[in-house]
Order: C-alpha cells, then sequence, then structure tokens
C-alpha cells in the first residue's frame, strides 16, 4: 500500500515527530494543569463537577458494563423506569475514546475520565499542528507545534473539560478544515465526506454547531484563497461541497435517526429552555479574549487561547502577502463568532440553532481554532515580510493589545484581576518577542534562528499553561470521594443489593436522597448500580413519562428533566413494583416495609406491598392523570376515591401572622410586622394505621432557585425538614402513625406565602393492602425480563387492559398477546396498556430504538456512497495534478509559473527540498529524508515528463516558457537563510 | 549718463508689541523644549505632581493611619525640636512606655533629614511633600540611568514608570516612611556606578545604613555587583560591611534602643530564632521555596514584580539587589509583607525598573550583534525590542495605576463617610495643644500637629489620657475592625470617669475629669495631663 508506505517513511524521517510533540505538550500541560487543582491521584479532588458527576460518569460506568456483556447499549430498565439508551449513547458515549473505560475498574472510572479528557486534549493538539503546517509551507513543525497547544488547552476546554463529549470537537474541526482543504485544492469529496461522517457518529451536536464554522471557511478559502485553490466554479463547488457533507450525515444516520426520536421524545424539547445570554457587553468579551479569565458558571464565553496569540493572529488581516479577499473573510468570520455574544440569530447559529441548557457558549473552541489558525500563517507570512513593516505592524500590534488591556482592566475589575491583567501584559509582551524574534532574525546561522522559533513556541506554550492554570484555579472541583462514598460508604453496595438476578422484575431505589444535584447522589446512579429504577437526569429523557410523574406527586425539576423515587407513596410504590427501598436512616418510619439487609451506613427494606411489572388495570384507570392534584391523580388510577383523607381539624393554628383565604382558594398567610417568623401547626388525628403526607403545588420556590431553607416542617415537633424546596417539591411522606394525635409544624420567615386547604394528608393502610391484593389476582407473572424484551402470563377474568408500569416511548412496536402482534394503547399518560381478552395470555414484548433501522440504512447508503466518492477521487487522481497539495502548495505560492501547471512529483508529504527562485527569499519545506535522494528522485520524475514540461538548455523545467524554481541540493557552508529549524532547513 | 534711481529700501515696520508677544509666546514650547534640563525636569515634576497631588487629596479623605506616619512625624518633630527621636504612639502600643525611640523601633536616623522641614512648616504634610519629593528626585535619577543606556525618548518612558509606578503609588497611600530614602539612595548609587564611579558608589549604597537594618544586605549585594565589574577590594568591602552592619543593627542597636528582642520576628514557620530558621532552610529547601509561593498575594506579589519592567529584570545582575528584601518578606509569616500593597515595594521599583534597562540595553546589543548590525545603530529587531518593551511598562504602569492609585482615590465616598470627616475635623480642632490623647487611627493623624503626646487608641486597651478620640473611619479598618467596637470603648471610658465633649457622625471626643481610673495601664505616669 502506497499510504502506508509513505506513512512508515514519514515515521521513520521523523517529519511526523511533531504531531507527537504536539500531543505530548498538550497532555502534559493539561495534565499538570489539573495536578495542580489537586484531582486525584494528585490530591482529593475529582472532574466529576456539575453534569460530569450527575450524567457522563455514570453513563460512562454503564457503557463500561455494556462493553463487558452484562447491559445493553439499545435499552435498560435501569433508569427511567425502561429507557431508550441509545440517544444517549450516540451523544454521550460515542466517542472512540470511550472505549477505553473497559480497561477501568468501576471505581477507577473518574480517573478513566480524565485520561480520555488528555487524550482528547492530546488528540486535538496533534490535529490542529497538522493542519497548521499544512497550511503554510513556510512555517515550521516545531511552531505549528506550538500554536496546536493553546489551541487544545484553550479556555474552553479547561472550562468546559467536565463536558467530556464536547472535548472531541478539538480534533475533529481541524481534521474538517483539512478535508475541506482537499477538497478546495484537489477536489477531493472522500475525506470530507469521511470526516463529517465520522464527526457526525462520534457527536453529532458539537459536529453541528462546527458546520456553520466550516462552510464559512470553504467560502472564505475558495473565495479567497491563493492559487493552491482549484476553482471551478462556486456552484460546482457548492454541490461538491454540499454533497460531502450530506454523505456524512447519512452515514451517522444509525445513530442520527434514533437521536431524532429520542429528543422528539424528550420533555426539554429540541430547542432547548434556558434563555440565550446575549448581548454581553463588549469589555466583557474583549476580556475573555485573555488568558486566565474565568467567569463563574459561565456568565461569558470562554475564548482565549493564550494572551500572546491574540498579538499573532491579529497580525493577520494586515500582512499584504495574503490576499485581501481571504484576508477579509477570515476577519469577517472573526467578526461573526464575536457577534453570537451580541446577536441572538449568531448565537443560534452557533449552537446547532438550539439554546443550551446551562453552560452556554458552546462555540468558544472555534474562536481558539480561528486565532491560533491566523495566527501561526500570520507568523509563517511575517517572516517573507520586509523587516521594518514587519517590525512596525507588530510593534502596532502590541500596543493596540496593551491598550485594550488597560481598557479591560478599567471596565471588567471582576474578570480582570491584577494577577491576571499583570500575566496578560507579561504574555503579550513575550508573544511579541517572541514573534519579533522568531520572524526578525534573518542575518543569523539557522541554529540560531531555529531556537528563535522553538523560543515561541515555549512562549505560547507557557502563556496558555499559566492561564490554563488560572482557569482552573477559579473552578470548584468536587471531592473524589462522590464516586465510592456517596451518600454514605455503604450507599452503593446497598443498592447493588437490590438489582434482580437475571431475568426477574422488580424495581428498587433510595429514600430521601435524590435531587441533591450531585452533592449526594447523582440522579443516573441506578445505571451503575444495575437496579431499576426510577432515577434519571438528562435532556433525552421521556417528556410523556416524566410530566405524569409529576402528575402523580413526584419530585421534579422545572425542565422536567430529573426524576427520582422522592415523592413517593405507598399506592405509586406498589403500583410502579418497587420492592425494596435504600436508605441510609436507620429505623424507616414507613408501613408496609420490613428490614431485609442492613449495612452500618445503609439499610434495605423491602416492600410488602408491590404490584407485579403488569396486572389487569380497572376498568376505571385512566387513559390520563388528573393534573391539579396528585391525591386525586392516585385516587383515580387506582379508583379509591377519598383514599387521602384529610386528618387534621380545618384550621390550623397561626402565630405571626394573618390567615385568610387566597383568591386560589388556599390558606394566605401574611406575616405580622415585627414577628420573625411564621408558624404554621395543623392538629390532626390518625385512625388505624395511616401513613401521612403533605403536598403543595403552589408554595413559593418549590422546585425552583433558591429553594432550600425557606420551609421547615416538624411531624410532633421532631424531624425538620425542608420542604418544599428545589429538590423536594413533590409529595413528601412524613411516615406513618397508629391511633394517636399528631401536629405538623411549618415554619418560615417569609412574608406572605399560602398553603393548599387539606395540606396534610392521610392514607390507609389496610385500604392500600386490600387494593394491592385485589388487583394481584389478575397480575402478570412468570414475568421473565431481559436487556431489552419483557415477557410474562396473565390470567385474565375479563376482557381489558393489561397496565404495564413501562413507559409508553417509542420502540416497544413489538408487542405481542399469545403470539399475535397487538397495538398497546397509554394508560394513565405514560403507561403501556394492552389489550387482552378474558383468558390466560402470554404477553411478550421487545424493545428496538425508533429510527435504529432506517438509520441504519442510512448509514448503509452512506458508506456506499463514500466508497464511491473513494472511487472517483481515486479514478480522478490520476490525470488530476499531484495527488497531494503541499509540494504544490508551495510551489505555487513560490514562484507564479508553477500555478497552472505545477509538475507531477512523488508524494511530496516526505519531500523536502528548497526552492531557490530568482527574486524571491529561499523558501523552505521541511526535510523528512535524505535531500539527496528526494531531489535526486525529485529530478528524476521531472525528467520523466518532458512531452508537458520541456526544458531549457541547462536543464531547469520550463512551463510555458518561464523556468521552475529549481531544486538544489543542500550546503552546508551556503549563506544562511530564513529558516526556523535546524533539522528542518535545508539550503 | 544714466543716473542711477535709488530705490527706496523697504523699511521692516517694527514689530508691535503685541506680535513680539505673540512670537515669543509661540516660541515659548520650543525654547522650554530645548532648555538642557527640561525633560528630566519634566519626568521630576511628573512624579512629584501626580505623588503630592494623590497624597494632598488622601489627606483630605482623611485617608492615612498612624501607623506608620504619626510614628514618623513624631520622630521628625523631635528631631526639629532638638530632642530624642521619641515616639509614644509607638511606645504606647508596643507596651514600652511613651518614651520609647523611634531608633528602637527600626535604625533610621535618617528621618532627621527631615527635620529642617518643620523648621517651614511643623505639619505631617510636609512629610508627605518630602515622600514626593524623594520620588521625584529618584525619577530623575532613573530618567538619567536610562538616558545613558537607552536614549533620551526611551528614558522618558522610563523615568515617568517609575515615577508612577505601582510601588511607588502604594508607598504614597500609606504615607512617608523611612523606605522612601531608599527609594533615592539605590538608584544613586547605581548611577554613580554607571558612571564608572564604583567608589562613589559604595559611598552611596552605604549611606543605606542610615536607612533601615536589613538595609545592610543590600549593600552586600551591591558588593556582588561590584564583584561582577572587577572592582573585587570594593565588593568584598561592601559584603562585609553590608552583612556586618546589618547583623549589629539587628542583633544590638535596635533592642538595646528599644528595649525589645526578637520584636520584628516574624518568621515562626521555618523556626523560633535565627539559628533555627536558618537550620530549617538547610534541611527543608523545598518546603523553604515553597513558602516563597505559597500564597496568592505572593503569587500576585512576584508577578506584579515582575511585570514592572516587563519580564526584562531578569536579564540583569542588577535585579539582584532586590532579592534579599524581598526574601525576608516572602519567608515571612505576616501576611502584610508580601502583598502588592504598602510602602515595602516602593524601593524595588528603581532596582527593577533600572535592571529592566539594563537587560534591554543587553538584549539590543545581543540582537545587534546578532544581526551584524553596527554598534550605535541599533537594527530592526532591536528597535522593535526596545519600543515593545517601552510600551509593556507604559501600560504596566497605566493598569498598576487603575489598580491602587485610582481605585484608592476613585472610591466614592458615602454621605456618612463625608460627616464622619467633617466631624473628625471638628474634634481635632477641639484638643488643645500637647494635651494627653489616644485617638482612632485616621483621625491621630491630623491630630499628629497638634500635640506630640498623641497615642494610639485600641479596643479595649484603654491608656489613661486625658482626652480620647473615638470614631471608626472608612476605609481605615485597624485598630478598630468595626463600630460595634468603638461603642463598647465609648461606654467603658463614660464608665470610668470621661465624660463626652463631642458627639457628631460616630465621631466622640471624651474628656477625663478625674483621676484616671484604677487597674489600668496609665502610660503617661506622671506627666501632666
Amino acid at each position: 500500500m502506497r499510504w502506508s508506505a509513505s506513512l512508515a517513511r514519514r515515521l521513520r524521517s521523523g517529519a511526523t515527530s511533531y504531531l507527537a510533540v504536539a500531543f505530548g505538550v498538550a497532555v502534559l500541560l493539561y495534565g499538570t494543569v489539573l495536578a495542580g487543582s489537586r484531582i486525584y491521584p494528585f490530591g482529593s479532588k475529582s472532574i466529576l463537577m456539575y453534569d460530569m458527576g450527575n450524567q457522563y460518569s455514570v453513563f460512562h460506568a454503564y457503557y463500561q458494563q455494556v462493553l463487558h456483556g452484562h447491559a445493553s447499549l439499545l435499552f435498560t430498565w435501569r433508569s427511567d423506569l425502561g429507557l431508550n439508551f441509545l440517544p444517549l449513547f450516540a451523544y454521550y458515549l460515542a466517542s472512540p475514546f470511550s472505549l477505553l473505560v473497559a480497561f477501568f475498574p468501576e471505581q477507577y472510572i473518574p480517573e478513566a475520565m480524565v485520561l480520555i479528557i488528555l487524550l482528547k486534549v492530546g488528540t486535538g493538539a496533534s490535529a490542529m499542528a497538522c493542519y497548521l503546517h499544512r497550511m503554510s509551507p513556510h512555517g515550521s513543525r516545531r511552531l505549528a507545534a506550538g500554536f496546536a497547544v493553546p489551541y487544545a488547552v484553550s479556555a474552553w476546554t479547561v472550562s468546559y473539560s467536565f463536558n467530556i463529549m464536547w472535548l472531541d470537537a478539538l480534533y475533529l474541526l481541524p481534521l474538517l478544515l483539512m478535508a475541506g482543504e482537499s477538497l478546495l485544492r484537489r477536489g477531493r469529496l472522500f475525506p470530507l465526506a469521511a470526516v463529517a461522517g465520522a464527526a457526525a457518529l462520534i457527536n453529532y451536536y458539537m459536529f453541528g454547531i462546527m458546520v456553520p464554522f466550516l462552510v464559512c471557511y470553504l467560502a472564505i478559502r475558495y473565495a479567497g484563497g491563493d492559487d493552491v485553490v482549484r476553482r471551478t466554479g462556486a456552484g460546482r463547488f457548492t454541490i461538491k461541497a454540499g454533497a460531502a457533507l450530506g454523505v456524512g450525515v447519512a452515514i451517522a444516520g444509525v445513530l442520527l435517526l434514533p437521536t431524532y426520536h429520542g429528543l422528539a421524545n424528550g420533555r426539554t424539547n429540541i430547542l432547548g429552555q434556558d434563555p440565550i445570554p446575549v448581548p454581553l457587553p463588549w469589555s466583557t468579551q474583549a476580556a475573555r479574549l485573555f488568558g486566565g479569565t474565568f467567569d463563574w458558571f459561565q456568565g461569558s464565553p470562554n475564548l482565549a487561547a493564550g494572551s500572546a496569540v491574540l498579538i499573532a493572529a491579529s497580525l493577520f488581516p494586515f500582512l499584504r502577502r495574503i490576499r485581501r479577499r481571504e484576508r477579509v473573510g477570515f476577519l469577517a468570520l472573526a467578526a461573526l463568532l464575536m457577534a453570537a455574544s451580541q446577536n441572538q440569530v449568531v448565537y443560534l447559529l452557533f449552537h446547532d440553532g438550539e439554546r443550551p441548557n446551562a453552560f452556554p457558549f458552546r462555540y468558544g473552541f472555534m474562536v481558539a481554532a480561528l486565532l491560533v489558525m491566523l495566527g501561526y500563517r500570520a507568523v509563517a507570512e511575517l517572516r517573507r515580510t520586509e523587516a521594518a513593516t514587519a517590525g512596525r505592524l507588530l510593534f502596532r500590534v502590541t500596543v493596540f493589545w496593551l491598550g485594550a488591556l488597560i481598557v479591560v482592566v478599567h471596565f471588567e475589575r471582576s474578570l480582570m484581576t491584577p494577577y491576571l491583567a499583570a500575566s496578560a501584559a507579561l504574555g503579550l509582551v513575550l508573544g511579541a518577542v517572541g514573534i519579533g524574534a522568531a520572524t526578525g532574525l534573518r542575518r543569523v546561522p539557522r541554529r540560531v534562528a531555529a531556537r528563535a522559533t522553538a523560543l515561541l513556541a515555549v512562549i505560547l506554550v507557557v502563556d496558555c499553561g499559566v492561564a490554563a492554570a488560572e482557569e482552573s484555579a477559579a473552578m470548584k472541583y468536587p471531592s473524589r470521594g462522590t464516586w465510592n462514598v456517596h451518600p454514605t460508604a455503604d450507599w452503593t453496595a446497598a443498592m447493588k443489593s437490590t438489582a434482580p438476578p437475571d431475568g426477574q422484575f422488580f424495581r428498587s431505589d433510595g429514600l430521601y436522597v435524590n435531587f441533591l444535584n450531585g452533592l449526594e447522589r447523582s440522579q443516573n446512579e441506578s445505571l451503575r448500580d444495575g437496579n431499576f429504577a426510577q432515577n434519571h437526569f438528562s435532556s433525552l429523557s421521556s417528556g410523556l413519562l416524566h410530566d405524569a410523574e409529576f402528575d402523580l406527586g413526584f419530585t421534579e425539576h422545572i425542565y422536567r428533566v430529573w426524576a427520582g423515587h422522592t415523592g413517593s407513596t405507598l399506592l405509586t410504590d406498589a403500583l410502579l413494583d418497587f420492592k425494596y427501598l435504600v436508605t441510609t436512616q436507620p429505623g424507616l418510619n414507613r408501613a408496609d416495609t420490613q428490614l431485609v439487609r442492613s449495612w452500618p451506613t445503609a439499610d434495605v427494606y423491602e416492600n410488602t406491598a408491590t404490584l407485579p411489572v403488569g396486572f389487569l388495570a380497572p376498568a376505571t384507570m385512566p387513559r390520563e392523570l388528573n393534573h391539579d392534584n396528585p391525591f386525586t391523580a392516585q385516587e383515580q388510577l387506582f379508583d379509591m376515591p377519598g383514599a387521602f383523607a384529610d386528618p387534621c381539624q380545618p384550621v390550623p393554628t397561626v402565630t405571626g401572622a394573618n390567615q385568610d383565604i387566597s383568591p386560589t382558594g388556599e390558606m394566605l398567610y401574611t406575616k405580622r410586622q415585627g414577628q420573625k417568623k411564621v408558624v404554621v401547626t395543623w392538629h390532626c388525628h390518625a385512625t388505624d394505621a395511616q401513613e401521612l403526607y403533605v403536598w403543595s403545588k403552589r408554595m413559593p420556590w418549590a422546585g425552583q432557585y433558591p429553594g432550600s431553607g425557606i420551609f421547615s416542617l416538624r411531624l410532633d415537633g421532631v424531624n425538620p425538614v425542608d420542604y418544599p424546596n428545589v429538590y423536594d417539591n413533590g409529595i413528601h411522606d412524613l411516615g406513618s402513625r397508629t391511633d394517636t394525635d399528631f401536629t405538623v409544624t411549618l415554619t418560615t420567615a417569609l412574608g406572605q406565602f399560602s398553603v393548599p386547604q387539606h395540606f396534610v394528608r392521610a392514607l390507609d393502610v389496610a385500604q392500600v393492602n386490600a387494593k394491592v391484593a385485589e388487583l394481584s389476582q389478575h397480575g402478570l407473572y412468570d414475568v421473565h425480563a431481559t436487556d431489552t424484551s419483557l415477557s410474562g402470563t396473565i390470567d385474565a377474568d375479563r376482557a381489558g387492559t393489561v397496565f404495564l408500569s413501562v413507559p409508553a416511548i417509542k420502540g416497544w412496536g413489538d408487542v405481542k398477546v399469545d403470539g399475535k402482534q397487538v397495538s398497546p394503547t397509554i394508560l394513565a399518560s405514560a403507561f403501556l396498556g394492552i389489550p387482552v381478552t378474558a383468558g390466560h395470555h402470554t404477553i411478550t414484548m421487545s424493545f428496538s430504538p425508533p429510527g435504529l433501522r432506517m438509520g441504519a440504512g442510512m448509514s448503509v447508503v452512506g458508506l456506499l456512497m463514500l466508497f464511491g466518492l473513494y472511487k472517483r477521487d481515486q479514478r480522478g487522481r490520476g490525470h488530476d495534478g499531484p495527488r497531494t497539495g503541499r509540494l504544490r502548495a508551495l510551489l505555487v505560492r513560490s514562484g507564479g509559473p508553477a500555478a497552472s501547471a505545477a509538475p507531477t512529483v512523488p508524494d511530496s508529504s516526505s519531500v523536502a527540498v528548497t526552492v531557490v527562485e530568482p527574486d524571491a527569499e529561499p523558501a523552505t519545506e521541511p526535510a523528512g529524508e535524505s535531500v539527496a535522494e528526494l531531489a535526486a528522485e525529485l529530478a528524476s520524475k521531472l525528467a520523466a515528463e518532458p512531452a508537458s514540461e520541456p526544458t531549457a538548455p541547462d536543464g531547469t523545467v520550463l512551463v510555458a516558457g518561464v523556468p521552475l524554481p529549481r531544486f538544489v541540493l543542500p550546503d552546508e557552508t551556503a549563506a544562511p537563510v530564513a529558516a526556523d529549524d535546524s533539522k528542518e532547513t535545508q539550503a | 549718463m544714466s543716473s542711477a534711481v535709488e530705490l527706496p529700501v523697504p523699511v521692516p515696520a517694527a514689530p508691535t508689541f503685541g506680535e513680539r508677544a505673540e512670537q515669543w509666546l509661540l516660541g515659548l514650547p520650543g525654547r522650554v523644549r530645548s532648555l538642557p534640563y527640561f525633560a528630566p525636569l519634566a519626568v521630576v515634576a511628573v512624579t512629584f505632581v501626580v505623588n503630592a497631588g494623590i497624597a494632598v487629596m488622601l489627606w483630605g479623605r482623611l485617608g492615612y493611619g498612624a501607623f506608620d506616619l504619626t510614628i514618623f512625624d513624631q520622630a521628625v518633630r523631635n528631631y526639629a525640636q532638638f530632642h530624642l527621636p521619641y515616639v509614644p504612639v509607638k511606645g504606647a502600643y508596643a507596651g514600652t512606655g511613651v518614651d520609647f525611640l523611634q531608633l528602637g523601633d527600626h535604625f533610621s536616623p535618617v528621618n532627621a533629614l527631615a527635620a529642617p522641614l518643620y523648621w517651614i512648616w511643623p505639619d505631617v504634610r510636609m512629610l508627605l511633600l518630602l515622600q514626593a519629593a524623594l520620588y521625584a528626585a529618584a525619577s530623575g535619577v532613573v530618567w538619567s540611568y536610562a538616558k545613558d543606556a537607552l536614549g533620551r525618548v526611551p528614558a522618558h518612558f522610563v523615568g515617568v514608570a517609575f515615577g508612577l509606578s505601582w510601588g511607588i503609588q502604594e508607598a504614597t497611600l500609606v504615607g512617608y516612611h523611612e523606605l522612601d530614602w531608599a527609594v533615592l539612595v539605590v538608584p544613586l548609587a547605581l548611577r554613580r556606578l554607571q558612571r564608572g564611579r564604583p567608589g562613589q558608589a559604595l559611598a552611596v549604597a552605604c549611606s543605606l545604613f542610615l536607612v533601615k537594618e536589613e538595609m545592610g544586605l543590600i549593600v552586600a549585594v551591591f558588593g556582588l555587583l561590584l564583584w561582577l565589574r572587577g572592582e573585587r577590594r570594593l565588593a568584598v568591602i561592601a559584603a562585609v560591611a553590608g552583612v556586618v552592619w546589618s547583623a549589629i543593627a539587628i542583633t544590638v542597636l535596635v533592642p538595646r534602643i528599644g528595649g525589645m528582642h526578637n520584636q520584628y520576628w516574624s518568621y515562626d514557620s521555618l523556626g523560633a530564632n535565627p539559628k533555627q530558621a536558618a537550620l530549617h532552610v538547610v534541611e527543608h529547601p523545598l518546603s523553604t521555596v515553597h513558602l516563597l509561593v505559597s500564597t496568592s498575594a505572593k503569587q500576585d506579589l512576584l508577578l506584579w514584580l515582575l511585570v514592572v519592567s516587563a519580564g526584562a529584570c531578569l536579564l540583569s545582575p542588577i535585579a539582584l539587589l532586590a532579592v534579599p528584601p524581598l526574601l525576608l518578606r516572602m519567608l515571612s509569616d505576616t501576611a502584610t509583607y508580601s502583598e502588592p500593597k504598602f510602602h515595602y515595594n516602593a524601593p524595588l521599583m528603581g532596582i527593577l525598573l533600572i535592571a529592566g534597562v539594563e537587560g534591554v540595553a543587553k538584549a539590543m546589543r545581543w540582537l545587534d550583534g546578532m544581526e551584524e548590525q553596527s554598534p550605535g545603530q541599533p537594527g530592526e529587531l532591536a528597535r522593535l525590542f526596545l519600543r515593545t518593551w517601552l510600551a509593556a511598562i507604559t501600560a504596566v504602569t497605566v493598569i498598576g495605576l487603575q489598580y491602587h492609585a485610582y481605585d484608592a482615590l476613585s472610591a466614592a465616598a458615602s454621605p456618612a463617610q463625608k460627616s464622619f470627616r467633617a466631624a473628625a475635623k471638628t474634634a481635632v480642632a477641639m484638643i488643645p495643644k500637647d494635651a494627653t490623647v489616644e485617638a482612632e487611627s485616621a483621625i491621630a493623624v491630623p491630630l499628629s500637629a497638634r500635640t506630640r503626646n498623641l497615642i494610639l487608641a485600641e479596643p479595649g486597651k484603654p491608656h489613661g489620657s486625658r482626652w480620647v478620640v473615638l470614631g471608626k473611619a472608612s476605609p481605615i479598618d485597624w485598630p478598630w475592625a468595626s463600630g460595634s467596637q468603638v461603642e463598647k470603648a465609648r461606654r467603658w471610658y463614660l464608665a470610668n470617669g470621661y465624660v463626652t465633649r463631642f458627639s457628631r457622625d460616630g465621631v466622640y471626643v471624651l474628656y477625663r475629669t478625674g483621676p484616671v481610673p484604677v487597674g489600668i495601664d496609665n502610660v503617661w505616669g506622671q506627666r501632666p495631663q
């Protein structure tokens, strides 16, 4: 294989070592930054910030089990009562780096995540270095590596590295640009289609964010690029580019279509929820261009790639060696990216047209990319600019940024601390000095020039490293202990013990520890522990289900993307087959429970009143739940009118406030002047055994920020809890009471608030048990559950609908009763109902992610088209000019005649020559192997094509009568040339 | 024959007075610019006007604290009257009595040089003007140094960058201090060295012995510079003299005069005494190095010291002069020593900028050598380097001004603060001359001009003065951290024989009508009150 031989030759020659250097430096740099932030094993912290702790780490733990064969990629019972997992895989786990979790024990998943992050960052640096070097033959490899590191370890990377799935964009963007260059220079479609397909598969979301950038880039390069670009007509080029991207999208169909269905199924909807946080003050945006600035909870975009890079990038628009159209184009692209912080439409353009929930300004890495792209090219071109002009330009740009820093300091004191201002000033100055030295030393031995280039690379790396350290220091990394010992040391073991054995079906979950936003427990932890649970938190959660859960009185986040077991009652636990309940507090005061397993800091209780996963629903079971009151909804569901009775005196006693009735019919309390707090006490009586609950829909701040510590609730003066609050706004279980008087006391300092009438409710335990026993008579038995299916048998005494406590998400298309396909219905707003006739029936059902088959078909078609594009490109290569573009680019840029007819040469990626022109200073192309060999090879190639390239009497190749640049052998004693790298330069 | 016709030669009309005046005025800027010392004088003037202006503004806002301004006022006031430099304000605070000599606090007889100013106007503000003048003079010296090293135009930038540097700004915000003399002396010594007068340079440097006890260490490092220039004999003299002097001053003179041992020992992280500290440094070099950067304030300080010269100071051994005072501060447990605040950094500004000048000159020579430029004709790269450096130090100066002087002066005073200041001025006027007073820190400064018998009012620590002035000035938060402390103290005084003579807007003037309450530390003893 020619490509493998070429690759082997390049590896042997060390021509690709700069990629390894970029990779290693980026990994080392960011690794050091994390170590400095005391990330384990260099301290007690972990990378499990925000959603990394709540979602991604747990998803990776689940993915590890999938890779070990213990779980399914398509569906899981462990979360959301039964979850279509493929869309989660597509967004969170499709990166090839995620496969590494297979090699890590579960307790070291956080470290696997750190490794994955570092590898993505390193790969990003390598890819960018490769792109940069290909873009400018006048640059140098080590400089390309020097510029690539600030891109890979930019402010965006540091601030958003916990969003691990986004980091794939770091290497996908340069790869897309390289593929785009291949299209621009050689008309090849295959690379762009292949990379686009890979990008869409790895992370469709980030691919979508990158597409506008890529389109702008292609347009700018096509319209303004130098003669390297083949212009075959704008329309034709547009069609080609569109076709390539289209094939890429088709390739990813196997994940895109199921994801689309998953998103459509979600409550958050495709357009997101959060407000668009623009426009921002210009000074804020300018401040974020300087390295080290950090905005707590991302109130402004992370744009910086170090301060030194700013100097380099700012030179680009003024370098007349670069075509005006290209300069203006990239300036416009920079303006467009800046406008994303100013204008909602542009903001949405760079966010897939979607409003991100939390963590805005996700396009920041593209600003860093643009800065290093322009910066590198500017430095490369600055070497070839007349010395006085270059010096003047560099000085003016430096003064501009120093002035900008002064302005930013004045307006942005909170962002720009004195330390950051000083380090930014130092970064700017050192960057200017480094650029000056790397481009200004022109009559020096190449050894010195190479060191100057290396100095600039070091300055860039150190500058961005200092900035990254500052940004990382401002982040609040959580303790690593949250992974293994939260909320207590025994919790995970207790939860794991409740996972059903193979084939069996029952659910279990934790009590009163949910919804603490990662402080105690992840909302997805059951994915890791293996128990069949209700807990779930992701933007892809089932909207139908979460609405129904809210109607049933479960605690829900305002966006309905978090769901947990908090808010359960005896009835819902029976309905959803919650057989085991795990708690950290000993002595669970709940009816129908008995302690079955105990650890020092966790106990497992068995719920003795459960229904099987399926049962013949009462004829009165509603298709739609009551939306106004969860008690009413549950009563209707079980056909138990008045089951949640009010056990208290009609009017509570109140101190510190005036009591009234609000327009909505609730009890309205207004605090009296001079009173510090209001105390409302309900005096109640329990008849027989009763489970007690409270619930409020409209009490202030329920389920919202701020939502904690506003109300204090006590039963008989003990066990105060905050209710309602941001994490607990559903039905609150007060425990059980039997034949006794009791009081419920609410205390608050609020000036005015309302509480629903019949705030306290009592559920008769005997009545519940009787109902459960009645419904169990016609329950599903011989239940067998697999990762993607469920089956069981039922004896129905009448024709009706079997209620399955399985969410009615799309994908349960294959439902059979006695082997015959039936159409399931929806019961209780979100659950599957299967119609049966009276008699003995076997029900089987299996899950297949919606859109999977069609998506797979799309992918196959896409791959076939990709193969077609490959063959097309192969055919074109024979009669379509040189195979690779770098030497051609070099020739074209070095001398005009070659622009129209560059010679066919061997793979120039390994060729190292110096092009000596009569009227231009020498330009260098890095060495790959013996120059004598290569020159001879090149000369023989040129000589082999006399028909198309006539030669002059002295042997110089003539193109249209004009001599091509000569390739000469190296001469160590020759006059020093403008060089940057002793290894690379050949004279 | 033709006769020549003599045409009348036009006689230019004599310019009118107005025209002459106009021409004179139009030519004035050029003539002024052509004055031989215009440029350095302009730099000196800018430095003086800006720093004096800041001082005057801050004075009007009661922005100075008694420590250290009142200490020096009392010392200089005594010098001016040919008395020993007693500083009751420090003695009472330190618990050694009001007859405490300033030389026992720090050995700085150089303060006596300020005494003649008090013969003109015995007011604290004279010290503030002296401080601005010292900085202005130092900026002239720095200008001269930079002119010879880099040229006239760069010298303007360097001179202004020094005069308005953040370290100088911070020192101005604190008020006069003995270290202000070092701000002038060190550049003078370096200038002598630059001029090729090592003997004079050493003599000037040795005047630092009179500034503060640890300044001998700077002289010792100055010896290293002499050594590098080939002045071996002088180098050894400087090193030995510097170390010996500092040792004597720290271990003998100050304790003997002040009667306090180890009063400034703040290196408990290293050990309980110098011996233990030295041992710790040897045994635990890494932890000692870590101490240098152990807090974010220390990192801030180091960075800001570095950027004063945009990092160029690292290219010159002159920067080593900053090492001894910096080490003493960075290794200390006292947090205020290692912040980019207060007066401690003022002497370092000149050192680092001059080191930067030397470093830039060296780099330019190197660049020209590499590019084969003839000497005296800097090449493009060297010129670019110089211009970039000048732009950088200018930017750093402006940024420093924003964080230090601007922030201090632009903080909007609330109506309550304005009322407090007006009341404080009234209270100051109420105190009779030469009465014994204990006063709140910010009020003590203007009060210092009225009486030598002034000490600091401290929370929970009455001293038995006849007069007491209490209040909680903002932003001065030492020693009174809160208004409740003031109120608590006021109640105590009122319960122990004091009556209120004045009370307005948080300022209280209390007067003791009877004998000194029993059981308190009466620092005045049997002195007439």
